[in-house]
């Protein structure tokens, strides 16, 4: 059996190496803190007035560069928001009036107009913009980016919330 | 030797022990003056880390590191400042050799089994200089804030974005928010010109030390009767290494002369430039990227060559033989055999992916590389079974086998990804 000193001892190392352990642990979770980029409002909406209904016909992409979206309007009449950021890593789409599809130039994914992967590497499809139809103004939320991992109807939105306009 | 040469060779002696700050002993083995043996290349790294300190101080005299200061303060360096294009060649020159240098030294350090034994912490240390070279590099590559630095580092970014449960923190961590803008440019300077530089420093010191406890570099066992013959390190080692520093200055300095290290038109965050391409050395990436799902490209792949890499020297019986290039006849042999078959598989496969399995219209695993990796791998095991059962190969020489492998393909991706892809990544000849 080891004497009462030595038991002592070996109490007190495993107390310091607990203490220092708990030192680091804090360090680390202070530095996280520190660098982690600061939280965005995405609570508040930031709602962009992208113009009047009827300014944008069936089967048209508009491209807002500046706020990182199309506004696409469908064949049946239903707007979709889609985010410039091509959903492989990022970089800025285009839309290919000829052969009507987005094209990313950087590893040529191509996209359809509602943002499904025609052909890799990208995997998912375009991430949206949620929409607002108001008074016949259509207004974007341009704080919010909802990525999504397959093609849902729920992200077209209607002027006339019963049916197709 | 009369009396005075003596007392004149142990002043100098004296001087070069201040001087060169115990580098080295005062006698080395004559094996390790041979210069096939390492190739210089570990000290033409520290040089070349030197060369970019110096001027990397000085071009922090100019650089202002914001989005809307860092384009024009490039530019003024360029056409204002006197050799300011001169030491801004220098920065990009040295940074492309680093790579390349510390790069090849890891080959060598691997090809003569100097990672094994007493040397195994200090092959860590090293891997954890490379990933920090690597990092300088790349945290340097965004400062000149032109479309190449933009869209290279917003590519390169966006691949951490697929490493599951993580990947979102990380990028944002990265990035200091959700896309590359003033907050990233700030905290990449702040890691490019202070932590990552300290760091390597910090693990340099270590690293040399960790040599001169290990008796040196490695060099080959005895041979009866030839015996181990130490002769002093001045003139002998000094003189060889001062003429490699010679001759690497005079080439980065010509090369820095020749050719301009390149600048695009300022970033503009709502064009991608068409190809945009990663930093050269993260090329074999990208390329990766187009071929298989990014689990396996940014996941899988490099975690699996890491985790390889770092426990090298900790497998079990693993017992290479040391300071004799290849560790042997055999392993030079499969060595030699392993990287003509890894470049051969990653040409076919790049072809055969581009011209038949892309186009058509196969299933998804065979699109997304699943089968095509499980195909890859499924040959590397029967290559390591073959080279087991059949050659009797050593672990070591296996699995020097296997890293070449991977190494080779690497390699010939990421040449194809520099000069063989054009407008939309297309495959050009
Ligand atoms: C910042 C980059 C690096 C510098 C400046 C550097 C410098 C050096 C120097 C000067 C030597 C003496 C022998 C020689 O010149 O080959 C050396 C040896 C060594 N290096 Fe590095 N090195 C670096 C990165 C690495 C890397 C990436 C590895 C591998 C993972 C590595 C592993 C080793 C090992 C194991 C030795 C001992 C080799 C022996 O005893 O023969 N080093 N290094
Ligand atoms: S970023 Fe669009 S294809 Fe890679």
């Amino acid at each position: 059996m080891p004497k009462k000193g030595m038991q002592k001892r070996s109490f007190f190392k495993k107390l310091w190496a607990g203490i220092g352990l708990l030192a680091g642990v804090e360090l680390v979770w202070l530095t996280l803190n520190f660098l982690s980029p600061k939280k965005q409002k995405k609570d508040i909406k930031n709602l962009f007035a992208a113009g009047k209904i009827k300014n944008f016909s069936r089967n048209s992409v508009t491209p807002f560069r500046n706020r990182n979206f199309f506004l696409v309007r469908l064949q049946n009449g239903g707007f979709i928001a889609l985010s410039i950021k091509c959903s492989h890593l990022g970089c800025n789409i285009e839309w290919d009036e000829n052969d009507e599809k987005f094209v990313c130039p950087c590893h040529s994914s191509w996209f359809t107009i509602n943002g499904d992967v025609m052909h890799a590497p990208a995997t998912r499809p375009l991430a949206t913009l949620p929409i607002i139809i108001e008074n016949g103004d259509v207004k974007i939320n341009t704080n919010v980016i909802l990525k999504r991992n397959s093609i849902e109807d729920t992200e077209i939105v209607y002027a006339d919330k019963h049916g197709k306009t | 030797m009369t009396d005075h040469k003596v007392r004149q060779a142990k002043a100098r002696r004296r001087k070069l022990n201040n001087l060169i700050l115990h580098l080295h002993p005062n006698m080395v083995p004559e094996k390790a003056l041979k210069f096939t043996l390492t190739w210089g290349l570990g000290g033409m790294a520290a040089l070349l880390f030197v060369l970019l300190v110096f001027t990397g101080i000085l071009l922090r005299f100019v650089y202002v590191p914001t989005p809307e200061g860092a384009y024009d303060s490039i530019v003024y360096l360029k056409q204002k400042v006197v050799f300011g294009n001169f030491v801004r060649n220098i920065h990009y020159w040295s940074a492309t050799f680093f790579i390349v240098v510390v790069f090849l030294h890891l080959m060598r350090v691997l090809y003569t089994g100097a990672y094994a034994k007493n040397r195994a912490s200090n092959w860590v240390i090293g891997l954890c200089l490379l990933l920090l070279a690597i990092s300088m590099n790349f945290t340097g590559y965004l400062l000149p804030w032109d479309q190449l630095a933009y869209w290279a580092i917003t590519v390169s970014a966006n691949m951490l974005k697929y490493i599951p449960f993580l990947g979102e923190s990380l990028h944002r961590l990265l990035v200091q928010g959700d896309e590359i803008g003033a907050p990233s440019l700030l905290a990449f300077y702040n890691l490019h010109t202070g932590l990552l530089p300290l760091a390597t420093v910090m693990l340099l010191a270590f690293h040399f030390w960790k040599i001169r406890k290990a008796r040196g570099v490695v060099i080959p066992k005895d041979n009866p009767g030839d015996g181990s013959r130490k002769v002093p390190v001045w003139p002998n080692l000094l003189v060889r290494e001062f003429v490699v520093a010679l001759i690497l200055l005079a080439v980065v300095l010509i090369i820095s002369f020749s050719f301009d290290a390149p600048l695009q038109e300022r970033a503009n965050p709502s064009v991608s430039p068409n190809p945009a391409k990663a930093p050269w050395y993260f090329m074999g990436f990208q390329e990766l990227i187009l071929h298989f799902h990014p689990t396996i490209s940014v996941l899988i792949l490099p975690l699996g060559v890491l985790i390889l890499l770092f426990s090298l020297p900790y497998i079990k019986n693993i017992d290479p033989e040391q300071g004799i290039w290849f560790l042997s006849k055999k392993g030079r042999k499969i060595s030699i055999c392993s990287a003509l078959s890894g470049k051969l598989f990653a040409v076919i496969f790049v072809l055969l992916n581009e011209y038949l399995i892309k186009s058509s219209s196969q299933t998804i695993l065979l699109k997304n590389g699943t089968i095509p990796f499980i195909v890859f791998m499924a040959a590397l095991y029967t290559h390591v079974l073959i080279l087991d059962k059949k050659f009797n190969a050593t672990i070591a020489e296996i699995l020097q086998s296997v890293l070449t492998i991977i190494f080779s393909s690497f390699l010939v991706l990421t040449m194809i990804g520099i000069f063989f892809r054009g407008k939309g990544m297309a495959l050009i000849f």
